[in-house]
């Protein structure tokens, strides 16, 4: 079919009908869709992105908030719908579109966008739901210190303290993965039989961090002890 | 050596508890016998807290530093990320049980079923976040005795006058005219940031809102201009929102004939 002089506004008129036929599972006919994509991610043109997020923003909306942990966030659908939709135009603009053979293949790529917004989201603020324990109030890590460092610069400052590569793994295991003994032991039999030796050199690990005057000073923001 | 000697002697209880029994507080599974000292003992709970600080600190920086984004795990899933990322992502997979369980959690998503969309009942429109820029008004450009004025007037963009309005957040400037159109007032605007961010803002979207409904949706060019058109009179907000995911946010602009 050649669309070249059908008006956008027709075209996204076809589009919401097949998405809507998309999603009540009848058949539908994608190149409607395809067109108007086209022109918003290709051509960047603004009437047809506004259209595609006319159409698919409260689709994006609705399937935020039937994401199984969208009630873990403290953000509300739209923030998540429009943070996908922009993840679906950043990443596929310029793109041919050549890679999605159906409609539900372009949709079911929006729906792992949103899901992806709220993963990304929850990762980065995650939920308290557990109270912390009973000894100590909540941890104040050294803020000033705290907002210039990276987790690179962190990792290597580790790397420098904890220098055999089994114990690396280890800590990578602990602080990167939060991994248990038990979960350690069974990824990693090799190295270690059982849960008890990863905890004992564990305990070993943590007890050269705890003593390393450049990460005590980073954590509770105190000047290391002089000797004299 | 000195700090042991300092430990025997601050300790209420001595001898002060070992690094093992710190460790076992930390772990919530300290025996009677060490909670008990712990409980008498100032300067042994000072050392369990500034162990707590330093095993806190490596828990909030490292966690998940070295996980691809959800987004590259959501490409992959689907097969639509770059071949040379697919490697590096199986490898990590493999290690890392948060992405696997990222990854099934995104797989029985996809696989509930679609269902048609019912008007959708609540705005859509994101709130201002913590960490968005909000672009101040400043002034016209060509008034400036406006800038710095106590009370600085609302931001009204007429397309009867020709004004050019400029707003600014760090490091950031826009200007905004509106010109008048047949199906209405064209929006126009350029984003200027400092020279090394400006290529960063080429491409991002710019959305328009009035009265809580998404009007339209534009792209910034190479030199930060964007146009908004068609629009109606009233009060608009607009957000620019960049591929790294900064976002620019121009509230209150009052839109006339
Ligand atoms: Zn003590
Ligand atoms: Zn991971």
């Amino acid at each position: 079919m050649d669309f070249s002089t059908t008006p956008t506004s027709v075209l996204a008129e076809k589009c919401a009908m097949q998405t809507q036929n998309y999603l009540a599972q009848r058949e539908n006919d994608p190149r409607f869709c395809y067109e108007l994509l086209r022109r918003a991610l290709v051509e960047g043109a603004s009437e047809a992105l506004t259209h595609v997020y006319q159409i698919y923003l409260p689709l994006a909306g609705r399937w935020a908030r039937r994401h199984p942990s969208f009630d873990l966030t403290d953000e509300s659908a739209g923030f998540f719908a429009s943070t996908a939709l922009g993840n679906f135009y950043f990443a596929l603009r310029g793109n041919s579109l050549a890679t999605f053979e159906t409609l539900s293949r372009v949709l079911s790529y929006l729906k792992a966008c949103v899901h992806s917004a709220i993963m990304q989201h929850l990762r980065t603020h995650p939920i308290v739901t557990q109270p912390l324990p009973e000894t100590g109030g909540p941890v104040a890590v050294n803020q000033q210190l705290d907002k210039h460092l990276t987790a690179d610069e962190l990792w290597s400052l580790v790397r420098s303290i904890v220098t055999d590569p089994d114990d690396q793994l280890l800590v990578h295991c602990r602080f990167v993965l939060d991994m248990k003994p038990a979960e350690i032991a069974e990824q990693y039999p090799s190295r270690w039989s059982t849960a008890r030796e990863v905890s004992v050199a564990l305990q070993r690990i943590r007890r050269w961090l705890r003593k390393d005057p450049m990460l005590r000073q980073l954590a509770t923001g105190e000047q290391p002890e002089s000797d004299s | 050596m000195s700090s042991e000697k300092n430990q025997t002697m601050n300790c209420r209880m001595p001898p002060p508890l070992t690094d093992d029994q710190i460790s076992a507080v930390l772990d919530g599974e300290a025996d009677v016998d060490t909670q008990r000292h712990l409980d008498q003992c100032p300067y042994c709970q000072q050392r369990v807290e500034e162990a707590r600080q330093i095993e806190h600190l490596l828990e909030q920086h490292l966690f998940r530093f070295t996980c691809p984004s959800s987004q590259v795990l959501s490409m992959y899933h689907l097969n639509l990320g770059p071949a040379e990322t697919v490697d590096a992502v199986e490898h990590h997979l493999e290690q890392c049980p948060h992405c696997r369980t990222e990854l099934e959690v995104l797989s029985d998503y996809l696989d509930l079923e679609p269902t048609p969309s019912p008007p959708e009942p609540q705005a859509l429109k994101p709130r201002t976040r913590l960490g968005d820029l909000l672009a101040v008004f400043v002034s016209q450009p060509l008034q400036p005795a406006l800038r710095g004025g106590s009370q600085m007037a609302r931001p009204v963009l007429a397309s009867t006058s020709g004004d050019m309005l400029m707003f600014e957040a760090t490091g950031i400037t826009v200007f905004l005219e509106l010109q008048a159109e047949d199906e209405g007032p064209q929006l126009k605007g350029q984003l200027v940031a400092e020279p090394e961010q400006q290529a960063g803002w080429s491409g991002a979207l710019v959305d328009v809102w009035q009265d809580d409904q998404l009007q339209i949706v534009a792209t910034v060019d190479d030199m930060g201009v964007f146009s908004c058109y068609p629009l109606q009179p009233g009060e608009i907000d607009l957000r620019i929102k960049a591929a790294d995911g900064s976002v620019v946010v121009i509230e209150d602009i009052e839109l006339r004939e």
